[in-house]
């Protein structure tokens, strides 16, 4: 027995205990209760020492037992040691019932999909990527996931939807007393975003770093305010993964036509113009877009206020350029990235609270222009799929896709019409992320669709020679040369919620059935 | 279109393990077989396996195995590639 | 069309099917889907099969439909040139023609077909007989140059400013306009100097060749900024057709700008560079 949301999705009533509220509308859920906060701390003595020995003595010190909750962040990437260091300490020293909430997860936590075998993980919240999702939808978790945008964990961990007893947060530079920061040393990642609200409100807080430091570290993002202890291993990342040495642009002719009609269209409606503000990703069209634009704007002299990224060296090179007058930074994916950070007053870190957070009074999100966001599938009521593919399996997180998209005052989806045969518009979404309301545009080599509610915006571009037509239309155009896919199917049991930045439900993943 | 196909033994291959294309393999048989490895199966299996059956049917052929190893190819490859492997059959 | 454009000839390797569905969005001109050089001797069959689907069934848009067969002489050319034709090709490319004999061999084959052939000259002895390859047939709609095996052909090394190449591409520009056809240059090979294929674009459309060959989708928006005309041909190409149509109107035979006479080609140049203008959307469409 379930509850019909707002889109027609069909989700279950109450998970791991607790009442679900079903999705109402992107801006309809005003929250009555209060922030829930930490016990307060007994107060630490003068000099007292934080510096522990190891990981182990961390977890016992910090009173972790089985049914803990730990979170993690993913700066790291796919170079992280440290979710999966914690994680083999945890079942050495057979604890169980674990559960996790990392911002995000990557292909190099695939031994977690043994602890979760095992009973020694009973689900995760936040994100999942790869093998972990594919254990997910093959129902190999005891409890039903959840999963949250990057401004839905901070919402979550505020109102304390999540509880966590213990964060674990990598930093490539820390001092002894916890003042931390991932923008210098040798295994640097950048911004250290992710970690903030996890640092305020979990019940005990543990650095765990490779490069300690001199008291005080500096520049710091997490503050020893928050820290409880300091750990030092001797590596905390694979360098190379962590950060790339460059990111290029797109080669495949197919996504740079996407990003040239999405372009093309921004300039038509009038976007781009002096002042402007755009958010930008590492994805390959994305990256092409962001050139595009910077063309335009170097051509025209004018001057974007504001980019939020996703920083790569190409959005550096604008900034550097003087084609963009500040870079808000939330991740950053390269070295030429990393040094801007360190080095440029003009290259500011921000917490993904300040981004994303829909309870954020000045959620960046909300003032930016244009966001260029992907997909796996898109409907005929521009709901979009980031989490499943076609098959089913939960192979991504949501990142910031519904944040940004709730947000931004053009969103647009820019995506090959099909990947693989595979046609990326359905008639229905096989799993609801980000609800139709918030998305604009959607822009295929085959064709350009604007969301019906966009009046004005149908209305400015009436006398476009782009092929703007119908999302049915581009849907027809497609089938004309895949075919029409069956669709999968699925067993009835829920194995993950995907929960909307306001903290209701917009839909449920089941079980594959293979 | 010939009607006399009469397959040889050793069959006939054509195709690459590429993306969007596919290896199309056809022996002579006392029934007809079809076996489909596809990236794309649980979508489109039946489109697939229909796109066979016509071509047989195009080229005369009643009874063969063919095997076909996908990797996301649209019909009109499938066809070509099919096409390919029985004339190097025949 | 005889002479539509041809700004850019765009090769495709005929056995890849991977890039083929993208046909209309590259806006080459003219695509070859090409069964010579691209494809290795045990594929030419495959290829040759792959290529009759995907002209029936790849969406070209506003592109040209166009293959590259094997020379005649060779086991492929005689199925190759029948396969392409009985697949509305609407032009086919030639190479390694060295002679007019070349191309009446082929006309054997077409009958009362609507078809357009383009000679591909790449050696010392296709270049030298170049006047009477253009002159061939009146299918022959662009004459193309083929500069690696022509340096092969004649033993000097490829440089790149081309001086070795100069005589062969003015000779090919030459055969052609005599023969009132287009010339087409040869193919830039390195796909990420866009630099160099820009000079060297430049270069071919000031020796008087109306496109170029191109080996990748990205070098085909670069290629056709090239071609645009500018704006002081634009504008004296409109003042051209204005005194045009005023002698018209006057029912006089000669068309004068000023004191100057205007003869027949320069009008009929300055159609094209309108007609282009009004393509490429530097101008909008009048009459």
């Amino acid at each position: 027995m379930g509850i019909i949301n707002k889109l027609g999705r069909e989700i279950p009533e109450e998970a791991n205990g607790k009442k679900l509220i079903p999705f109402k509308g992107a801006f309809s859920r005003k929250p009555q209760e209060k922030t829930v906060g930490r016990k307060i701390p007994i107060p630490k003595k003068p000099h007292e020492k934080k510096l522990l020995k190891s990981i182990r003595e961390a977890i016992e010190k910090c009173g972790v037992k089985d049914g803990a909750h730990i979170s993690f962040h993913h700066h790291l990437r796919d170079g992280d040691y440290v979710v999966n260091m914690v994680m083999e300490e945890i079942k050495r020293m057979g604890i169980k019932d674990v559960v996790l909430f990392p911002s995000a997860l990557f292909p190099v936590h695939k031994p977690l999909v043994e602890m979760i075998e095992k009973g020694i993980i009973r689900r995760i919240e936040g994100s999942m990527n790869g093998p972990v999702g594919d254990a997910c939808s093959h129902g190999k978790f005891h409890d039903i996931c959840i999963l949250r945008s990057h401004g839905g964990r901070v919402r979550a961990i505020k109102a304390g939807d999540i509880h966590i007893d213990c964060a674990f947060i990598a930093a490539s530079a820390a001092d002894e007393f916890g003042n931390a920061t991932g923008v210098f040393g040798k295994s640097r990642f950048g911004p250290l975003g992710f970690s903030l609200v996890d640092s305020q409100y979990a019940d005990k807080v543990v650095i765990i770093t490779d490069n300690l430091v001199p008291y005080p570290c500096h520049p710091f993002t997490i503050e020893s305010t928050n820290v409880d202890y300091v750990v030092k291993v001797d590596s905390i990342g694979d360098p190379n993964k962590i950060v790339s040495g460059t990111t290029r642009i797109t080669r495949s002719p197919t996504r740079l036509k996407i990003a040239e009609y999405a372009v093309r269209f921004l300039d038509e409606a009038g976007i781009i113009s002096d002042g402007f503000s755009f958010q930008t990703g590492a994805g390959g069209i994305s990256l092409a877009a962001t050139k595009f634009i910077g063309d335009i704007m170097r051509e025209r002299g004018i001057k974007a206020s504001f980019v939020l990224g996703g920083v790569t060296k190409l959005i550096v090179d604008l900034l550097n350029e003087g084609l963009i007058n500040i870079l808000l930074d939330g991740q950053l994916f390269d070295e030429a990235a990393c040094d801007s950070l360190l080095n440029d007053s003009n290259h500011i870190e921000v917490s993904v609270e300040l981004s994303y957070d829909i309870h954020s009074k000045g959620c960046i999100a909300n003032m930016i222009d244009v966001a260029f966001l992907g997909a796996t599938e898109v409907d005929f009521d521009f709901n979009v799929n980031v989490n499943t593919h076609s098959d089913g399996l939960l192979l991504h997180g949501i990142g910031g896709h519904q944040d940004a998209a709730a947000g931004a005052g053009i969103t647009m989806i820019t995506v090959p019409s099909f990947r693989n045969r595979l046609p990326i518009l359905k008639e229905k979404v096989t799993t609801v992320t980000t609800p139709g309301e918030t998305i604009d545009v959607v822009v295929t080599e085959m064709g350009i669709a604007i969301n019906p509610g966009r009046k004005d915006l149908i209305k400015k571009m009436k006398n476009s020679t782009l092929p703007i037509m119908s999302i049915k239309d581009i849907y027809k155009k497609i089938i004309d040369i895949t075919g029409k896919p069956a669709e999968p199917a699925f067993k009835d049991r829920v194995i993950a919620l995907i929960e909307y930045r306001d903290g209701t439900i917009i839909d449920a993943v089941r079980e594959v059935s293979e | 279109m010939s009607v006399n196909n009469l397959l040889s033994p050793q069959g006939g291959v054509c195709g690459r393990d590429e993306k969007s294309d596919c290896i199309a393999e056809i022996y002579a048989f006392d029934h007809l077989e079809i076996k489909i490895h596809s990236k794309v199966e649980k979508f489109f299996k039946e489109q697939i396996e229909n796109t066979i059956k016509t071509v047989l049917k195009e080229n005369g052929i009643k009874t063969a195995k063919v095997i076909l190893k996908d990797n996301g190819a649209l019909d009109w490859v499938i066809r070509a590639r099919l096409e390919c492997a029985i004339r190097r059959a025949t | 069309m005889k002479d539509r454009l041809r700004r850019t000839r765009l090769y495709i390797p005929g056995n890849n099917p991977s890039i083929m569905h993208n046909i209309a969005i590259f806006e080459a001109d003219t695509v070859i889907l090409d069964l010579e050089d691209a494809v290795a001797p045990p594929d030419k069959d495959a290829a040759r099969i792959l290529v009759k689907y995907a002209l029936k069934n790849v969406d070209f848009g506003k592109t040209e439909k166009g293959v590259r067969i094997n020379p005649l002489n060779t086991p492929y050319g005689k199925d190759d040139l029948e396969m392409a034709i009985e697949n509305e090709c609407e032009i086919i490319f030639l190479p390694k023609v060295e002679n007019a004999s070349d191309i009446t061999n082929i006309e054997g084959y077409l009958g009362k077909r609507e078809v357009w052939l383009a000679p591909i000259i790449e050696s010392a002895r296709g270049i030298l007989n170049a006047p009477e390859i253009a002159t061939a047939s009146e299918r022959i709609a662009l004459l193309c140059f083929g500069a690696e095996d022509f340096t092969k052909d004649i033993g000097a090394e490829r440089t790149r400013e081309g001086k070795e190449l100069f005589l062969a591409r003015q000779m090919i520009v030459l055969a052609a306009k005599s023969a009132g056809i287009q010339a087409s240059d040869t193919v830039f090979s390195d796909i990420n100097d866009l630099d160099g294929l820009i000079n060297e674009t430049k270069l071919a459309k000031s020796l008087g060749f109306d496109g170029k060959g191109v080996i990748h989708p990205s070098q085909i928006k670069p290629i056709h900024e090239v071609f645009a005309p500018t704006e002081e041909e634009i504008d004296y190409a409109k003042k051209v057709l204005d005194a045009f149509k005023e002698a018209e109107e006057k029912g006089s035979g000669v068309v004068a700008l000023g004191r100057k006479m205007i003869d027949k080609p320069v009008v009929e140049r300055a159609k094209r560079i309108i007609k282009l203008a009004e393509t490429m959307g530097l101008l909008k469409k009048e009459n």
